[in-house]
């Protein structure tokens, strides 16, 4: 039968390609044993594939715990993560940057492998539920052939690289951050220096201070678009921001420069990601965060040992090239600018216009932002986004942080049209960006961390807040909500005016869902400042107490006085007092429903809260590069048996570089991909020096690898093949003796 | 042809009222009483999104959900794990499943389903394409399996146009068969019905 692997080959990058064909071996190794769990589970994280709730083989149907009998039996692909266990699939979007071409692959993937939906989330992936892992290789194939990846999307790595969704057409910007973040976040992806964190990284760029874009106070390093006279001439630069944060407890980021120039910047995050490596914590994974290091150290010593990394970098001419590309980034309008022409205005486009269309900087130009409930839509709907994109604005898509698309570059004339189109797919709501369009994280519906279900709260309120829009007063209409399922916050409630994160209280021998309420953050200002925790409220009173706050904002409020201002004036006090009549919990005899949550009927528990794999494990960089050596010998068997001598000639020589690589980076990170470096860095640190010899061989299986390197065969034979397959499985073995010697550890 | 995956969707007869919100709590109870065959794991709730998937009981081997792609209501069963030796041997383990599984929603809510009517999805464009060539190959196996299941005359038409979309056909019988004969038949071996 053919394979995507067969149809596609000639249309993947050739470094993805094999890349995807490392995993798919690691898949094989993890189903024969040969791979550690704890090391696979990493492997799968780095590559986008992520656990779902109940993928450790237990759910809580309301009544009792129920064991899930998954076919697959022991098999893992983690510790305590089943393997036939439905699964999460993260895709990242630099930039949130899509192509119709992409839309419409990311379409496909969602009706064959996943239940036929895609979401956008708070950090612009695109995300696919209930995958099974054994269709992620072809998956991945499949995205590569359109230039995506799912690359370091999850894990202890570098994440998806955000920025404002109006770079390049935003008045306020001081210019255009999408190219900048686009060689950011491949300039970095697989990059060596980003593969020894002990927690995940996140980066983000904005266009300007004011607004909110780009949040990236609230990143592990943000860099805020800046300009500057030098010598008459205007240079572009940024405003460097490092150790932001949400999470459990939120931080402001520190400004580690003021002003770092675009010929910088690369290379600076490079030292900034060595930095993090060489000294941010392994082991607790709860202070694992830069923002921890920078607390520790003081920004001041921080700064200087970045500054020290930066200067002793080996030259990299990426730091650089990138600018060349600079001045040829430029949006490609699909029409002409044209001014919109509309007589006897229909209320519904009025109201859609006001909040979903945005002028652009380039006159004649309109942005316009499709509402997505929940961030949702549906693998036909993507095709008939694609089919608008098409006619109206070409490859000009991107999604946003609040879980949104943006069509750019719609000619003005053009909008009622468009409006009917979108309407006609459902896809024509109006406020977006406003009260009604409520963000939230997946909650207990897909999360192994979640609490209560945000998903289910979000849905409700929406509801109710789409039902009552035509009377909203004006002083709400814009304020924001979101919602996490847990204190994690990645629905970022802290820079909501109103936030909600999950949490549960007991009421007698029952449990009982509660959001904990969160007032007064500020999306504004990049994520200016964070929200006060007032008290936690049962799930099924928030839509109340959402009432309550709003009508009386409404009533208090002085002249312009915003919400934040409001909310400060009022004082926690004041504010927890008005929250207190919802906090009772009736007897559950008196009202049971208030023991389940929102969108979801069972009787509520928190048994199903498992260990998250936000994170990860934290597996050691010897071991995660081990790994891809001993994937590169599993192909090597397969060509053995496929008689493709070559081939596995190759593959097992390649296998004994990586086995050696590894060790070699464990003394010496930058020694590169070059064979005759990695072979004489091995040499001098590990043969000469006896490390790497074994008690009864001695030094015999690095002369294995001496020997091939200095003597590649004429022609590959069987014979010749078979034995060099061999010798690299023992001087893989070799390798993972030596290193436990030396370090003391493989795995943790 | 044999895909990876397949869907089997039912329809609500015009009439019936069907209010999403009332099938979460009857696919949570199925959980709970392992009502329908295979492993059943968790409900999704896409109530909210357009011409959605609805309500989905994720299982292992397949979903079930309430679903209203099209702007049609329908019960729709994907095989997600095909075991089966060919496509008719899936299209009829899928379709018996759906009608199990309609049936008894039926039986809880009072929704009412034509079973005169199915569209199959075939969801591997790799294997199926959506193509007059699959078109040729999926009729040519099915014609046989479906005039037989439903005792008389059948047509199957393409029900994708786009080719984009993945191949779909769909399956209406000239009179509706009553749901015994029908589930009768889905259940006696595949070489008395094919
Ligand atoms: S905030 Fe909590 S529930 Fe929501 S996705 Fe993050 S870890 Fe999961």
């Amino acid at each position: 039968m053919t394979t995507w692997k067969e149809v596609l080959q000639d249309r993947l990058p050739e470094d993805l390609a094999h890349e995807i064909d490392i995993f798919e071996g690691q898949i094989e190794l993890r189903k024969q044993g040969n791979l550690d769990e704890k090391v696979f589970a990493e492997t799968r994280l780095r590559r986008g594939v992520y656990g779902q709730r109940y993928d450790n083989g237990f759910r809580h149907d309301g009544v009792q715990t129920r064991e899930l009998n998954f076919p697959s039996a022991d098999l893992t692909k983690g510790p305590n993560t089943i393997w036939d266990a439905p699964g999460m699939q993260r895709i990242k979007i630099p930039f949130g940057g899509l192509t119709i071409d992409q839309l419409e692959v990311l379409a496909e993937l969602a009706d064959e492998y996943s239940d036929g939906i895609l979401h956008i989330t708070t950090r612009q992936d695109v995300q696919l539920h209930y995958v099974h892992i054994d269709d992620t290789p072809d998956l991945m194939r499949r995205l590569a052939s359109v230039d995506m990846t799912t690359l370091e999307a999850c894990g202890n790595s570098v994440r998806n690289v955000t920025s404002c969704p109006l770079s390049g057409v935003c008045h306020d910007e001081q210019f255009d951050v999408s190219p900048y973040s686009k060689a950011l976040a491949y300039f970095l992806l697989g990059h060596d220096d980003v593969q020894d964190f002990g927690r995940k990284f996140k980066i983000a760029f904005s266009g300007c201070e004011q607004h909110a874009c780009g949040l990236v106070r609230m990143h592990d390093l943000g860099l805020l678009a800046r300009t500057r006279e030098v010598d008459g001439e205007i240079v572009r630069g940024f405003t460097v921001f490092v150790g932001g944060g949400l999470g459990t407890v939120p931080h402001q980021a520190k400004v580690l420069i003021e002003f770092a120039t675009e010929a910088e910047i690369m290379r600076l995050a490079q030292a900034i990601s060595r930095v993090f490596a060489a000294h941010g914590e392994k082991q607790n994974r709860n202070r694992a965060r830069i923002k921890f290091l920078i607390a520790e150290l003081g920004i001041d010593e921080f700064r200087r040992l970045v500054m020290e990394a930066y200067e002793s970098l080996p030259h990299d001419d990426r730091w650089t090239d990138y600018i060349d590309e600079l001045p040829h980034w430029a949006d490609q309008p699909l029409k002409g600018p044209s001014q919109l022409q509309i007589r006897n205005i229909p209320d519904d486009f009025r109201a859609w216009y006001q909040t979903n269309v945005y002028q652009q900087r380039q006159d004649g130009y309109s942005t316009v932002t499709v509402n997505l409930p929940l961030g949702d839509f549906t693998s036909k709907q993507a095709y008939q986004l694609a089919d608008i994109a098409r006619q109206y604005v070409g490859d000009n898509i991107r999604t946003t942080v609040e879980q949104n698309l943006v069509l750019r570059w719609v000619s003005n004339e053009d909008l009622p049209a468009l409006f009917e189109d979108l309407k006609a797919i459902g896809l024509g709501d109006p406020g977006a960006g406003t009260i009604v369009d409520v963000t939230s994280c997946p909650g207990t519906d897909t999360c192994k961390l979640g609490i209560a279900s945000s998903r289910g709260l979000s849905g409700e309120l929406r509801t109710r807040l789409i039902e009552k829009s035509a009377n909203l007063p004006d002083a709400i209409k814009d304020l924001k909500i979101k919602v996490s399922g847990c204190f994690n916050s990645c629905g970022q409630h802290h820079i909501a005016d109103i936030g909600f994160f999950g949490n549960s209280r007991r009421k007698g021998n029952h449990k009982v869902p509660h959001f904990q309420v969160v007032l007064g953050g500020q999306w504004d200002d990049n994520a200016g400042s964070f929200g006060l925790a007032i008290g936690a409220v049962p799930a099924k009173r928030i839509p109340d107490v959402l009432d309550i706050i709003t009508d009386r904002y409404v009533g208090d409020r002085a002249a312009d006085e915003s919400f934040q201002a409001w909310i400060e004036r009022l004082g926690k006090k004041e504010v927890r007092t008005m929250l207190e009549p919802f906090m009772d919990i009736p007897e559950f005899e008196a009202d049971p429903t208030f023991f389940s949550d929102w969108g979801d009927s069972r009787i509520y528990s928190i048994d199903d809260i498992g260990v998250g794999e936000c994170a990860g494990e934290v597996v050691s960089l010897f071991s995660m590069e081990i790994a891809k050596a001993e994937s590169e010998h599993f192909d090597s068997l397969l060509a053995l048996d496929a008689h493709d001598y070559e081939s596995a000639d190759e593959k097992a020589y390649n296998a004994m570089l990586l086995a050696a690589r590894s060790l070699v980076r464990t003394q010496y990170l930058d020694v590169g991909i070059d064979a005759d470096s990695i072979v004489e860095e091995f040499r001098t640190r590990f043969y000469d020096t006896k490390l790497i010899y074994d008690a009864f061989a001695g030094g015999k299986f690095a002369r294995y690898m001496f020997s091939r390197h200095e003597k590649p065969p004429v022609e590959a034979t069987k014979e010749g093949a078979h034995q060099l397959v061999e010798e690299a499985q023992l001087f893989i073995e070799n390798i993972h003796s030596a290193e436990q010697r030396i370090n003391g550890v493989i795995v943790g | 042809m044999l895909p990876k995956r397949l869907s089997v969707k039912i329809f609500a007869a015009e009439d019936s009222k069907v209010k999403p919100a009332a099938i979460m709590p009857v696919f949570q109870h199925w959980i709970q009483e392992n009502t329908l065959e295979g492993l059943l794991i968790d409900v999704v709730d896409y109530k909210h999104v357009h011409h959605g998937p609805g309500i989905i009981l994720i299982g292992h081997e397949g979903d079930y959900g309430l679903d209203f792609s099209e702007g049609r209501a329908g019960l729709l069963f994907t095989l997600k794990q095909n075991r089966y030796e060919t496509l008719t041997e899936a299209v009829r383990e899928s379709f018996r499943l759906a009608i199990v599984a309609a049936e008894k929603l039926s039986a809880e809510t009072g929704i009412t389903f034509n079973y005169g009517e199915a569209k199959i999805t075939v969801l591997d464009r790799l294997n199926a394409p959506n193509t007059p060539e699959t078109f040729g190959t999926v009729e040519a196996q099915l014609s046989n399996f479906a005039s037989r299941v439903f005792d008389g005359d059948v047509s199957i038409t393409n029900a994708n146009a786009d080719p984009r979309d993945p191949f779909a056909v769909t399956i209406q019988a000239e009179a509706t068969p009553a749901i015994e004969t029908l589930l009768e038949k889905l259940s006696l071996s595949l070489t008395s019905v094919s």
